[in-house]
């Protein structure tokens, strides 16, 4: 019985202190955007925002496709947030005057929130473009640029 | 009517929780959308307001209603077809209109579309009528009724899309339609429009906070014009209208700042401004726009000031709150401004109109 007691306590900690972990991370971690195609070439921030806004057409002459985080999900509100000032609200206006124009599909929606199935799906299909912290992107991605926030500086 | 009112307020029930832009993929390549908007809306006016939506002073529940489905599919890699099909404020629930049906290929640049296209006039054309895309709760009607409300038209377009740095891109769009029958009611008048040619060209200069554009047409066409009051039906063979429109938007962290302008010639120039700041879901907003009579003699003019609310429920869900003054000068007894049907002799030639529009997208 104490086992099981100690258990749950040492659980209830591990969730309280992942809680804490993960909106530190959130507000402190940068962001960045990177694809599986190592053709794709270094963004910049007018570049990014351009790319996100809809108005490329192809990027460096390759078709490309945008991946996005679930809808209401921190990482995809604080991407918005970084890279263009806008809220989820905005992005969906933008968004609908597009596919309403019948301009083409918008950004894929992950079902997951998580990392490990949006690497899954950019490294299942190389011309798509995505998001995530910028200390969980490995070697293996092509990293197109990395976000500024508050707690550092645009690189 | 009151039950099909319900086809639109229903899917607001379904989308209260959600935050996602909630098109369906059915498949990879496949996918379903929808829009639509209703208001509440009156006038202390008799005389109905506003080409398609009459609005008069008895409480409307349906003179703004749409409702929009619209099906995209991509297929071996470069190809699109698109179809949209919208109950549009004119329409009965049982007519709605088959706003556009396009097939398109894509190349390097470009882009070619032939089929039932939407005509890019203005700045908010190609989504005139979803709601929720835009600010206010209808697009500003100075301009966007000069054309009497045809949207669509029967032929191809070809659009050149490129860069002319990391964050500037420019579009030159010509497109043209050599057939077709356009139509438009004007309270009791009837237009019928037989297209011979319509040849026009839209450039549009592009970053991620503003873009700006000019846009040309000829139209040339045969006009039936079927009068009610007397009733009289006039035929006016080989007809042609210049039109040129221009405009721009600029975001400037939450203000958004826009204004455009529309000249037919030797018939109307019209034009309108607008500002809205957006705090959090809240976007207060203002708008000032002119029409004008030209080349008649006559200094005929209407102007409107609005004034509104839009508040965002979800992403997906959003609401106005607007008030309009619509002033109309000298267009006694004739025409009407933006009134669609004439002054009855001492009637009041203004307009306070009053708004509460619910928008969705699916």
């Amino acid at each position: 019985m104490k086992t099981v007691l100690l258990r749950c306590k040492y659980i209830k900690l591990l969730i309280f202190l992942s809680a804490i972990f993960t909106s530190n991370y959130l507000s402190a971690e940068s962001l960045a955007i990177f694809s599986a195609n190592d053709d794709f070439k270094k963004l910049s921030a007018g570049k990014a925002k351009m790319l996100f806004k809809g108005k490329v057409k192809r990027l460096n002459n390759q078709k490309y496709s945008l991946v996005d985080w679930p809808a209401g999900s921190d990482i995809k509100i604080q991407f918005y947030n970084d890279l263009l000032e806008q809220s989820e609200s905005q992005i969906n206006a933008t968004r609908a005057k597009l596919i309403f124009s019948g301009r083409g599909f918008p950004p894929k929606e992950m079902d997951k929130n998580n990392f490990e199935s949006l690497q899954k799906f950019l490294l299942a299909h190389p011309n798509s473009i995505g998001y995530a912290p910028a200390s969980l992107i490995s070697d293996e991605f092509n990293l197109l640029f990395i976000l500024q926030t508050e707690s550092n500086d645009e690189k | 009517m009151k039950n099909n009112y319900y086809l639109v307020t229903i899917p607001f029930v379904f989308l209260i929780s959600s935050n996602a832009l909630a098109t369906i993929e059915l498949t990879d390549d496949l996918l379903f959308s929808a829009f639509g908007s209703t208001s509440i809306t009156t006038t202390d006016n008799e005389t109905p307001i506003y080409i398609n939506r009459e609005i008069n002073d008895e409480t409307c529940f349906d003179c703004d209603t749409t409702l929009g489905l619209q099906l995209d599919y991509q297929f071996l890699n470069n190809f699109t077809t698109s179809i949209q099909v919208v109950k549009r404020p004119q329409d009965n629930w049982s007519e709605p209109a088959l706003e556009w049906l396009h097939l398109g290929y894509s190349f390097s640049q470009f882009d070619i579309k032939i089929g039932r296209l939407r005509t890019p006039t203005f700045l908010d054309s190609e989504y005139y009528y979803v709601g929720h895309a835009y600010t206010t709760a209808r697009p500003s009607n100075e301009v966007y009724d000069s054309q009497l409300g045809v949207t669509s038209y029967d032929g191809l377009t070809l659009k050149w899309q490129g860069e002319l740095t990391d964050d500037i891109a420019l579009s030159v769009e010509p497109y043209a339609s050599f057939f077709g029958e356009g139509k438009a009611t004007k309270g009791p008048q009837k237009y019928i429009f037989d297209i011979h040619s319509m040849l026009g060209v839209k450039v549009e200069l592009s970053s991620y906070d503003y873009r700006f554009y000019m846009n040309a047409l000829r139209t040339e066409y045969d006009l039936e014009l079927q009068l009610a009051v007397p009733r009289y039906t006039l035929h006016l063979k080989d007809q042609a209208i210049n039109t040129y429109s221009f405009g721009g938007e600029y975001l400037w962290d939450q203000l958004t700042m826009r204004a455009e302008a529309y000249y037919a010639q030797d018939s109307h120039f019209d034009w309108y401004a607008q500002l809205s700041y957006r705090f959090n879901k809240l976007s207060p907003y203002a708008n000032y726009g002119q029409m004008h009579s030209v080349g008649s003699g006559r200094e005929n003019s209407s102007r409107a000031i609005t004034a509104g609310l839009r508040y965002d429920f979800t992403p997906n869900i959003s609401m106005n709150l607007e008030y309009q003054k619509a002033f109309t000068e000298n267009y006694f007894p004739s025409t009407s401004g933006q009134f669609t049907e004439t002054f009855a002799p001492g009637s009041d030639t203004d307009a306070n109109i009053y708004t509460l529009m619910l928008n969705f997208i699916l």
